[in-house]
């Protein structure tokens, strides 16, 4: 029963299109850091291959490493990575954690982009005006 | 161009083409509006409905969430989308609406993926394609195909309600029109009509009218008739009155027309005998000139004999002295004689002159002139005027011999008058004359001066004359041109030549015997 319901959730997760998911983090990272290709760590089964489909995104295996961390839950933000930079695909996580400045997720049939001020500028990342409507002052 | 026959036609066919006109270039306009409002509404129903879907299913689309993507599009609920096709970022379609065929890919996505507006609009169709995108990256599509039919059910039905509105309004105006133009006929053809039964003596009197210019139309028609009414009585009247005088003066024209055709005559005559006196105080002085030599010379020879009788020239006691007495005394007296006789015939030819032709004579014109010089002749030579003659017309015409030799005697004498006023020295009168064609001219010209150009042409006027009021009667000339005119047939003028004035006389030869009308 417990590995039917792994299986339902990862055919649910692996639902949208990879080739498009490439191409929106290849998009949102390239926005925060200025780097033709950018060291992303997760631990995510489903983001690895994701980020290892993208043009100029490549896959770190060690966060420290990383130029950019993401992550989908908040067990999935590894020990000692607090200084990092951290992105989610998690509503949760991005409320929850300091150090997440951003998130890409989505709230029943809507899609949501979401940065926050303050932790762009603690962070020192400035994203180009294309982004500026999705930079929320808080949650 | 039409032709209204009365104006009443003119004004309801007038009003009823404005309102049609106007009609329908409003409801033309309106429904152009009406369509492009019912297009735009129509248009922006199904835009609002494709943002709405974007925003509620993009999520759906991007994590390929078929069920809930069906169930959001089943939910859409509206009379103007006929089908909705939801395709992947690859054009599959992965969803549908209930009614939309069943389909793998959409067959014209291309085709709206290249248009700007990614619509397609024609009569029959209307497609909308909407992109799905995050971040500009697209994920998926939605076509939307709308149902015209409403649209067009809608038009449809706008069109019957302006058609019938049309149709109403049309009635409406239609009555008014008539009712207008009633209105503003009818006074008309009450005065029209009141017109065409008037008859010209009637005295017109119109209804009180409603409106002030129809008031004042009647008013000044009735006026005019009226007026024209009495003008005519008036002028009847005057007609009759008129025609009575002119019936009266008819009756009394003949007599008119006789004394003054008597009075004339009697003019005529009375001016004839004027210039006849003239000429005879001048025949009179031509008479004792010619008279003065004659009665000289026979002074003379009674004197001689007086002298020799007195002085006892001739020896009367003795035979031989009475013989030569005789003799002496018979010489003198058949000098007297002959004296007497150039008298007599003086006297015969002014005699002759002075008696009026009865009728034409047939001759050559040089005699007419011979006699008038025969006349004059002598007292020309005593002035020392030279008289050139030269006669070259041998046609015999019809003239009255007596009246042609006053008109020479007259043009003659003038000239001697004038030469002598003037005192020329070197005087001289030519006459000649010659035969043209159908005419003979006598041309009288002399060398005194001429007539100034400024009077030439009244010179034949009666009463005209430069001489002193002793000398000249103003007739010579006026008779002159009558005579030669009314008796003989014929043209007089005169001219300037060099040194003096030419009288021109032309007579036609071939003019038949002419009656005397003195």
């Amino acid at each position: 029963m417990k590995i039917l319901f792994v299986l339902l959730l990862s055919i649910n997760i692996f639902a949208f299109d990879g080739a498009s998911a490439s191409k929106i983090f290849d998009k949102i990272f390239h926005a925060m850091i200025d780097k033709e290709v950018i060291l992303v760590y997760t631990s995510n089964e489903v983001y690895k291959e994701v980020i290892i489909n993208a043009e100029n995104l490549s896959l770190s295996k060690v966060f420290k490493e990383a130029d950019i961390i993401l992550v989908d839950s908040l067990k999935e933000i590894p020990k000692g990575s607090e200084d990092g930079l951290f992105f989610t695909t998690s509503y949760p996580v991005l409320r929850e954690n300091d150090n997440v400045v951003g998130a890409f997720y989505w709230d029943k049939g809507h899609i949501k982009i979401e940065f926050l001020e303050k932790r762009l500028l603690k962070k020192e990342i400035s994203l180009p005006d294309s982004f500026s409507k999705y930079i929320k002052e808080s949650l | 161009m039409f032709i209204f026959k009365t104006i009443r036609t003119k004004i309801i066919v007038t009003i009823f083409t404005v309102f049609i006109v106007s009609m329908s270039i409003h409801s033309a306009y309106q429904f152009h509006n009406m369509k492009v409002q019912a297009f735009d509404t129509f248009k922006s129903v199904n835009t609002t409905i494709n943002t709405i879907l974007a925003e509620f299913i993009s999520a759906y689309i991007y994590t390929k969430d078929i069920k809930n993507i069906k169930s959001s599009i089943d939910n859409i609920n509206s009379i103007y989308i006929k089908s909705i096709y939801i395709l992947d970022e690859n054009s599959k379609v992965i969803s549908k609406s209930e009614n939309a065929s069943d389909l793998k890919e959409y067959p014209r996505f291309q085709e709206l993926l290249e248009r700007e507006d990614k619509t397609i609009v024609s009569q029959d169709e209307y497609i909308m394609l909407n992109t799905f995108d995050i971040l500009d990256i697209p994920i998926g599509y939605m076509v939307v195909e709308a149902d015209l039919q409403s649209y067009k059910d809608q038009l449809e039905k706008e069109r019957n309600t302006h058609l019938v509105e049309t149709v109403m309004f049309s009635v409406v105006f239609l009555l008014a029109a008539i009712v207008l133009a009633n209105s503003v006929s009818a006074p008309i053809e009450h005065i029209v009509k009141k017109l065409q039964n008037a008859e010209a003596d009637d005295i017109l009197v119109f209804d009180k009218q409603s409106q002030e210019e129809f008031q004042y139309l009647s008013a000044n028609i009735s006026r005019s008739h009226n007026k024209l009414r009495l003008s005519k009585i008036n002028l009847e009247s005057l007609v009759q009155e008129k025609t009575q005088e002119l019936q009266d003066l008819n009756a009394t024209l003949e007599i008119k027309v006789q004394e003054s055709i008597a009075e004339a005559q009697h003019k005529s005559e009375m001016l004839q005998k004027q210039s006849r006196m003239a000429q005879m105080g001048e025949m009179i002085s031509m008479i004792a000139h010619q008279w003065r030599q004659p009665l000289g010379a026979i002074s003379a020879v009674v004197g001689n004999i007086i002298v020799q009788i007195e002085l006892e020239k001739f020896d009367l006691t003795s035979e031989e002295g009475r013989t030569e007495h005789k003799k002496d005394l018979m010489k003198n007296l058949s000098s007297i004689s002959s004296f007497v006789q150039s008298l007599t015939t003086t006297i015969d030819d002014f005699r002759n002159f002075y008696k009026p032709n009865k009728q034409q004579d047939f001759a050559p014109i040089n005699d007419a002139i011979e006699k008038s010089l025969k006349i004059i002749k002598t007292s020309l030579v005593a002035d020392d005027i030279d008289l050139i003659e030269d006669y070259a017309s041998t046609q015999e015409l019809y003239i009255y011999t007596n009246e042609l030799m006053q008109v020479i005697l007259n043009i003659v004498k003038n000239a001697e008058d004038n030469f002598n006023e003037k005192g020329y020295k070197g005087a001289s009168i030519s006459i000649k004359t010659y035969d043209v064609l159908d005419k003979t001219v006598i041309e009288i010209q002399d060398n005194g001066g001429g007539i100034p150009e400024d009077i030439i042409d009244n010179i034949f006027d009666p009463y005209f004359s430069t001489k002193d009021d002793k000398n000249g009667t103003g007739l010579g000339l006026y008779m002159s041109k009558t005579i030669v005119e009314e008796h003989n047939n014929g043209k007089i003028f005169a001219k300037n030549i060099n040194e003096g004035v030419c009288f021109v006389i032309e007579l036609y030869t071939n003019s038949c015997p002419l009656k005397f009308t003195k």
